[in-house]
């Protein structure tokens, strides 16, 4: 129960911090700006133009005058900086402007019954549903069904030569089964790898003693289905295999 | 007012093209206005974008009919909403309601096209630099895939400050900026054209027909630079006419906000920001022509002085060079441009790369539309110049005529007409193989003109004061054509993402199994390894594997001949040394079809000595070199590490 609360006051936290950055980023800079020049004529259109397009304006320039501080353009400047400009264009959107003579009239009051606002409405919730079966159809594309292997030395100091990957992308459940070979000769077998759509495994493995100078591992991967074909192989030389620049890492 | 300028009728040349046989532009009377139509404008919107969708998913399952139930769903969010704008009885804030659903609608096409990640070639560019900024903290990093990038840190910034404040996505950071700059671009544009033709009417009518520009609905909805440049670059051109008109303090504030902006345009896009200068100048220059007072003319000399020198100074300040980018682009498209001009046709209307032809009704659209388009120039250009300019002089002889074309016109109307000028030009470049890169370059600037023209003839001449419904609905479906014609020109059969891999087709190619390889790479290569690869996978290798991979454009030499050279020469060897490779990714699907671009891999040596796909044979030479281990094997893709031959 504490759990699920947790889980809720931070979507709310997170919900609430991602409206008040995108106000901050898109639109108050400009919308306070302009508070006195177009906001009291009842011209929304040229207030939420002014709005956004001046915020994304400044925005851009404070990115680059942040550039130029010893911390860059990290969040906490970010947040500095764009509530720094929405404090500097406060007084002047409370500027007393006065009506220029030439210009289009002013709109006339923006027609809105409960009716239309309720269609208006209705037409979000529909074009929501549209993105949310776009982005459900995306998710579902069952095209790409595949088997990664790898080999990447061992990077650690362990006793292993080299790590064997497998992870099944294959949509549905696989069984392996992996060999391994040295210098083409069979030195290790694991028949029955049974992987689910997702998963995967790695194993270390161990050269054997005898290999040394241009000689190869070689990992062979068959589908159990398939025993004859080999299905991917991979392999390392081992005078010349370096551990990758990436850090040691735990093996599942 | 001298008797020899005012006429009661126009004649000569005056006559033939229609000028002073009207006025401005009736507006209609807020009494007389019919009931908003927005609401319908909007669900029709909604609904239409609900169809897109299942065309979308249709389109990824291999359906049949895909293509033509999105079309059609365009047509839908088109129509209704320029059958509300064509009609002159619709009152100011259901025009302005309107425009913003039908706007929301096509920008939602953008989102059910491709809803979980950018996928265009453009969009990864800028993905990559912007993931950069974020991780680094700091701008003009170098970009390998994008050296030009670098210069232009606009986008990478705004979306640097959403994600990171946000802890939204790159994609939904992106997304929210992209949908703010849209709302930027289509409502300035109407608040320009409503100033310049004083009619809300024709205002809503210029950005209806804007939107059938080919980059509108996709290109200039990408995550890449232009487009945010381009909204920016309307609001400026909407500031220009709002400045002239404002009071001095008004106009003070409205100054620096225009100065900041293009500012701003500067440090985002090179091309908008030449574009703009050009225009602002332009502007200038007709301002002295017509005597303005002093006042109003400096704020349009301020504003056209900023607009050429910020961007000479930002790109002499640039750590890239811009020459090295659009120099090539430029010179190709000349020179394909003067292949046509001795009858020779460089590129196969309708026909793909890989030799693929578009159906027969997309070909009909598509031809139909420019047609259309070009009828409305050729009958309104001349009107639209000259379009709410002081009274006719008596004579109307070819003197007369020009004289008062180039001097008395008014000033902003001539210069944004004559940009419609660009519109046959962009056309004639999309006829190259190289230079369509230009034309798609010319063309939303282009638009702004095309835009205007059509919206001064449909105001004042095809639907004029009429009510007419019919009329109207004819005009619409003409609109909505032009529309989907754009879309057809400017994105092909790549609309849509196919149910299979497509080679080298950028949108088309972007799928599940390369960016899995990629993000493998960063898991248990670590980031930062040196790669060499084929045009996506490299992009999938920067943005998803942070790997730096190996670019023509950035280290001076052609990778792809590391992969499509038969054996590894001294050449070879000599190209893996300077490059200091770690890694090469053979992507085997390559072997299998034709690009659909054109390109496997910089567009260089390696493309040039392809005659077909390349040979799966070179790929897998790394298999018999001593030193080289495969690392990565996923039945398609296969990585090496080659870091012993270097």
């Amino acid at each position: 129960m504490s759990g699920a609360l947790h889980d809720v006051i931070l979507a709310v936290v997170g919900g609430a911090q991602a409206a008040v950055a995108t106000a901050l980023v898109l639109v108050l800079p400009g919308l306070l700006l302009f508070a006195g020049v177009a906001g009291r004529r009842g011209q929304r259109l040229e207030w939420i133009v002014s709005s956004l397009a001046t915020s994304l304006a400044v925005t851009v320039l404070a990115g680059l005058v942040l550039n130029r501080l010893p911390d860059g353009l990290v969040p906490s400047a970010w947040w500095t900086a764009l509530c720094t400009l929405c404090g500097l264009a406060a007084p002047v959107g409370l500027l007393p402007f006065r009506e220029a003579r030439t210009g289009p009239p002013p709109a006339p009051a923006a027609p809105g019954s409960r009716a239309r606002l309720a269609v208006v409405a209705l037409s979000i919730a529909i074009a929501a549903g549209a993105i949310w079966l776009a982005r459900s159809g995306a998710e579902a594309h069952r095209e790409y069904a595949y088997t990664n292997l790898w080999i990447v030395p061992e990077p650690g100091p362990g006793t292993a030569t080299a790590l064997v990957g497998i992870e099944n992308k294959e949509q549905a459940e696989q069984v392996y089964a992996l060999e391994i070979m040295a210098n083409g000769a069979l030195v290790g077998l694991v028949p029955d790898i049974r992987l689910g759509p997702g998963e995967r495994v790695v194993r270390p493995i161990v050269a054997p003693r005898q290999l040394a100078g241009e000689d190869m591992i070689e990992a062979r991967l068959f589908l159990a289905e398939r025993p004859d074909l080999v299905y991917r192989r991979v392999w390392l030389r081992l005078a010349a295999a370096r551990p990758s620049d990436v850090a040691a890492r735990t093996v599942p | 007012m001298s008797a020899s300028t005012v006429t009661a009728r126009s004649s000569g040349l005056f006559r033939l093209f229609g000028l002073g046989a009207s006025g401005p532009i009736d507006e209609a009377d807020p009494a007389a206005c019919h009931a908003p139509w927005y609401p319908v404008a909007a669900l029709l919107a909604a609904l239409g974008l609900l169809l897109a969708a299942f065309a979308a998913n249709q389109s990824r399952q291999g359906g049949a009919g895909a293509f033509e139930l999105f079309y059609g769903a365009v047509f839908l969010i088109v129509f209704p909403a320029a059958l509300n704008l064509i009609l002159p009885h619709t009152s100011r804030g259901d025009r302005i309601a309107t425009l913003m659903a039908l706007t929301l609608g096509l920008f939602g096409l953008r989102i059910v096209r491709a809803p979980l990640y950018f996928i265009d070639h453009d969009e990864y560019l800028h993905w990559d630099m912007a993931q950069n900024l974020m991780e680094t903290g700091r701008l003009f990093i170098v970009n390998t895939l994008f050296p030009i990038g670098q210069n232009f840190p606009g986008l990478a910034i705004l979306t640097a400050a959403l994600g990171e404040m946000s802890g939204l996505s790159i994609h939904a950071a992106g997304l929210l900026i992209l949908g703010a700059a849209r709302v930027v671009f289509v409502g300035s544009l109407f608040l320009f054209a409503e100033r310049l033709t004083r009619s809300a009417r024709a205002g809503g009518l210029c950005c209806l027909f804007y939107m059938a520009c080919s980059t509108f609905v996709f290109f200039d909805t990408h995550f890449a630079y232009q487009s945010i440049a381009l909204p920016l670059m309307a609001f400026v051109l909407w500031l220009d006419v709002r400045i002239r008109d404002a009071r001095p303090a008004e106009a003070l504030l409205l100054l620096l906000v225009a100065l900041a902006t293009l500012m701003a345009i500067s440090a985002t896009h090179h091309m908008t920001s030449y574009a703009t200068a050009a225009i602002l100048v332009l502007v200038a220059v007709f301002e002295i022509r017509r005597g303005t007072p002093l006042r109003q003319f400096a704020r349009s000399a301020i504003l056209a002085y900023a607009a050429v020198t910020m961007p000479l100074l930002w790109s002499s300040s640039a750590p890239a060079s811009n020459s090295s980018y659009l120099g090539p682009l430029l010179s190709n498209g000349l020179n394909d441009l003067l292949a046509i001009l001795q009858f020779e046709m460089p590129r196969k209307l309708f026909t793909g790369q890989d030799g693929e032809v578009a159906p027969l009704w997309q070909r009909v659209v598509t031809l139909g539309s420019v047609a259309l388009i070009s009828a409305g120039l050729g009958i309104g250009f001349v009107k639209s110049l000259a379009w709410n300019g002081p009274p006719l002089p008596a004579r109307g002889g070819l003197l007369d005529f020009l004289r008062y074309l180039l001097l008395q016109s008014r000033g902003r109307q001539f210069v944004i007409s004559a940009l419609a000028i660009g519109f046959p030009l962009s056309i004639v470049f999309r006829l190259t193989s190289t230079g369509w890169e230009i034309g798609n370059r010319i063309t939303p600037f282009a638009y702004l003109g095309v835009g205007l023209v059509l919206a001064n003839l449909t105001a004042t001449t095809l639907q004029g004061r009429s009510r007419s419904p019919l009329r109207a609905a004819v005009l619409a479906a003409a609109a909505g054509m032009a529309i989907v014609g754009g879309i057809i020109s400017g994105e092909g059969r790549l609309v849509l993402v196919p149910s299979r891999y497509l080679v080298s087709a950028d949108a088309a190619s972007v799928e599940p199994m390369g960016i899995d390889a990629a993000r493998w790479t960063r898991e248990w290569l670590g980031p930062r390894q040196r790669f060499a690869a084929d045009r996506i996978a490299r992009l999938l290798l920067a943005v998803h594997g942070h790997q730096q991979v190996s670019t023509t454009l950035h280290h001076g030499y052609d990778a792809g001949q590391l992969l499509t050279a038969p054996a590894l020469g001294p050449t070879e060897r000599d190209m893996l040394h300077r490059l200091e490779l770690d890694y090469i990714l053979a992507d085997l699907r390559l072997t299998t079809g034709r690009s659909l671009v054109g390109t496997y891999f910089d567009g260089g040596l390696s493309d040039q000595m392809l005659s077909g796909p390349p040979s799966p044979r070179a790929f897998l030479k790394f298999n018999d070199e001593p030193g080289v281990h495969r690392v990565f094997d996923n039945g398609h893709a296969v990585i090496y590490d080659v870091r012993a031959l270097r």
